[in-house]
């Protein structure tokens, strides 16, 4: 309850104004729909994420979309990337991408009550700052923030998870994270961190700089996926639960924790009970 | 005084059988149990030491590459369980032929999959770090792949096995980074189950084109 006013408060008094206003308007209301069709028994703060594809058809042809798109511009940037630059420079790009999204963590920390990893957020960004970010100087500590969006924050908060929903150039996700997307980039928490009013146009031209770092860093994993899989949609919509399951319940960098029910294994412990899932 | 003693006798044999059973209450469950969790790391570890002579074996060829993955995925982890458990409900639905078509196919594609990622593996190291007992018969063995010269990131890395009565352990599942192998197979699989109306046949008829 004290989480859900706090949520309430921020999104009231935050500076809404200050970046892409109109794509915002539009999107986020959007987005805010499809999180308030789910159904109730989806999810919510301690319950398991539950996959959600009412909209597959439609999807799955923005995804062939995304893939032809990725095809022309991305992989072949990404490849081009892995040639051209030293592996030392690739790493300082990724670490600066990575540092320019500490101050959404350490927000969305502090509004799910998380103080310890927005603290540590804030001690990574601002040590980290001296080099903005290009050298993790903080590389040897054990003790990493992890990260935490504004998708998981409506999740702590109780907004339902919605349906799956592709959308171009951004990717799939839940309609609560794409709203979540939406949020962070409209709430500029960097420019909110830093003062500096022009941060947007650092957020805006790190986009592409983010988005080929990413597809350099994953390059095999996702050409793996791309080209050996029987169905790309469904691996990339399964791997994305996963991932987003695990976030949710901060069981990020947890060894020995399985990701899995153990109820998947039945078939393994029984022979009379093939499967039911 | 002999009444006494009698007395006394059957105290201390009743305070006796009392300890015995509170003993036995207080004791933790885990002990009574068939711990297996050392043998299931011990498998794994055995089985990342081969791999690892594999993959750094530069002289291995295609087709010894293949063998060697063959002969890893036969010895080490239960193939049939896992190629039942990736179809879900649908395995109920398939006939005797269509499940073992299904299953050679399978086999084929983890294979191929596993020798395409070969060199990607070189030179990364195996290290258990904590292991579990899931239930009676399931072990969860965590560990962390490292790459020694820090050029890659290190992986958490989860290994489920089945540890049954009366027979050897044998792995069922990979979680890496929490994404897990057989789940995201299974997903993946019914998906091209679903989508073709609920034909099993669908999913043999897409694991052999991929293998064409």
């Amino acid at each position: 309850m004290e989480k859900n006013a706090l949520f309430r408060f921020v999104l009231k008094f935050f500076p809404l104004t200050r970046s892409r206003p109109v794509a915002a308007l539009v999107l986020l209301p959007l987005f805010a729909l499809l999180a308030a069709c789910s159904s109730a028994q989806t999810d919510g703060p301690g319950k398991q994420l539950v996959m959600e594809d009412r909209f597959e058809n439609g999807n799955r042809n923005i995804y062939a979309l995304n893939e032809r798109l990725d095809s022309a511009v991305l992989e072949p940037a990404a490849a081009a990337w892995r040639q051209t630059l030293p592996d030392a420079a690739q790493r300082a790009v990724s670490s600066h991408v990575s540092w320019t999204g500490l101050p959404a963590t350490a927000m969305n920390s502090a509004l799910q009550g998380k103080g310890e990893n927005a603290g540590l957020a804030l001690v990574h960004f601002a040590i980290n700052g001296l080099t903005l970010g290009f050298v993790d100087l903080l590389e040897d500590e054990a003790e990493r923030p992890q990260k935490e969006d504004f998708g998981q924050t409506m999740a702590a908060a109780g907004v339902p998870s919605g349906p799956y929903v592709m959308v171009p150039l951004l990717g799939g996700g839940t309609g609560r994270d794409m709203a979540g997307r939406v949020v962070t980039a409209f709430l500029d928490p960097l420019g909110s961190l830093t003062g500096v009013s022009a941060s947007n146009q650092l957020v805006q031209a790190n986009l592409p700089l983010s988005a080929i770092s990413a597809r350099a860093d994953n390059f095999d994993l996702i050409n793996q996926v791309k080209y050996e899989s029987l169905d790309p949609y469904a691996r990339v919509r399964s791997l994305y639960y996963q991932q987003r399951e695990a976030l949710l319940a901060d069981r990020v960098t947890a060894a020995n924790q399985s990701a899995v029910d153990d109820s998947l294994f039945d078939s393994f412990l029984n022979s009379e009970a093939e499967t039911d899932q | 005084m002999k009444k006494v003693d009698k007395r006394y006798w059957l105290t201390s044999r009743l305070m006796g059988l009392f300890s015995a059973l509170l003993m036995l209450t207080l004791l933790p469950a885990g002990p009574l149990l068939a711990d297996r969790t050392g043998e299931a790391e011990q498998l794994v570890t055995q089985m990342m030491v081969r791999a690892k002579q594999a993959v750094e074996n530069t002289a291995l060829d295609e087709a010894g590459k293949q063998a060697e993955v063959s002969d890893l995925l036969t010895s080490y982890f239960d193939v049939e369980g896992i190629a039942r458990a990736a179809t879900g409900q649908y395995w109920r639905r398939a006939s005797a032929d269509e499940r073992s078509q299904y299953q050679a196919l399978f086999l084929e594609a983890l294979v191929r999959t596993a020798v395409s990622q070969f060199d990607q593996f070189r030179g990364l190291d195996f290290q258990p770090t904590a292991s579990s007992q899931r239930g009676d018969k399931m072990v969860l063995v965590g560990g962390v792949i490292s790459d020694p010269t820090g050029q890659r990131p290190q992986a958490i890395v989860n290994w489920r096995l089945t540890t049954l009565p009366g027979q050897p352990a044998r792995i069922i599942d990979i979680e890496i980074e929490n994404n897990s192998m057989l789940m995201t197979q299974r997903q993946e699989n019914i998906a091209i189950i679903r989508k073709n109306g609920g034909e099993f046949s669908a999913l043999i008829t897409a694991l052999r084109a991929a293998a064409d």
